[in-house]
């Protein structure tokens, strides 16, 4: 069962947390943040392995 | 869910070196000089689950890079070895800060369709239409991840919802 939403705004707000998570990103990179940084912000990024 | 890359295979098929000084971001830079930041982190617009990304591509040092074929076969390193993860989706969501999105969604799908394992992938993409602004939201699947109608059932219900008068 497909993720959904009950009402517009609702759609609307999920959308436009996705879309600020860019600028949330775009910073973190301008600052050099740390990754503990850029979580508490509220982003989860995918951790890089050398491996 | 904790994802794993191997910069060292990226690096077997990226033309320029890939680095990641702070583990959250990959980091290269250009014969012509500019440095890119990419990155996935969890996004939850189309499921909770944790196993779709928001993908980030940034030219950190100017806003117009000269073109170069050499960041399209970077960037489909670092998405060959992303996709390695079981499961997983992607969703872009093009730059707006410009008004240059669709040229974005231009290149993007571009990118895609000439990768020649494209096939190994479902590609499907909306335009939203938010707040006096529009947006192009591109969704990729594997076509073996047993999730896909899924993600694009649900991008289409977000679509459909977001789209109501």
């Amino acid at each position: 069962m497909c993720k959904t939403y009950k009402t517009k705004e609702e759609a609307v707000a999920a959308f436009k947390k996705a879309v600020e998570a860019r600028g949330v990103w775009d910073e973190a990179i301008r600052k050099g943040a740390s990754r503990e940084e850029v979580e508490m912000r509220g982003l989860k990024p995918a951790e890089i392995h050398e491996s | 869910m904790s994802l794993n890359f191997s910069l060292q295979s990226i690096n077997q098929l990226s033309p320029y070196r890939v680095d990641s000084v702070n583990g959250y971001s990959f980091t290269f830079v250009t014969r012509f000089g500019h440095a890119y930041e990419a990155g996935f982190t969890e996004d939850y617009m189309l499921s909770d689950d944790g196993l779709v990304y928001q993908f980030f591509l940034s030219c950190v040092d100017t806003e117009t890079p000269q073109k170069d074929e050499y960041v399209m076969s970077t960037v489909i390193a670092i998405l060959k070895e992303f996709f390695k993860n079981q499961y997983v989706s992607l969703v872009y969501i093009c730059d707006t800060h410009d008004g240059r999105q669709a040229v974005r969604q231009r290149l993007f799908s571009s990118w895609f369709f000439r990768y020649p394992d494209h096939g190994q992938y479902d590609y499907s993409y909306k335009q939203l239409y938010v707040e006096s602004n529009d947006y192009y939201v591109s969704l990729i699947c594997p076509v073996s991840n047993p999730l896909l109608q899924d993600r694009k059932d649900a991008l289409e219900a977000l679509y459909q919802k977001i789209s109501e008068k």
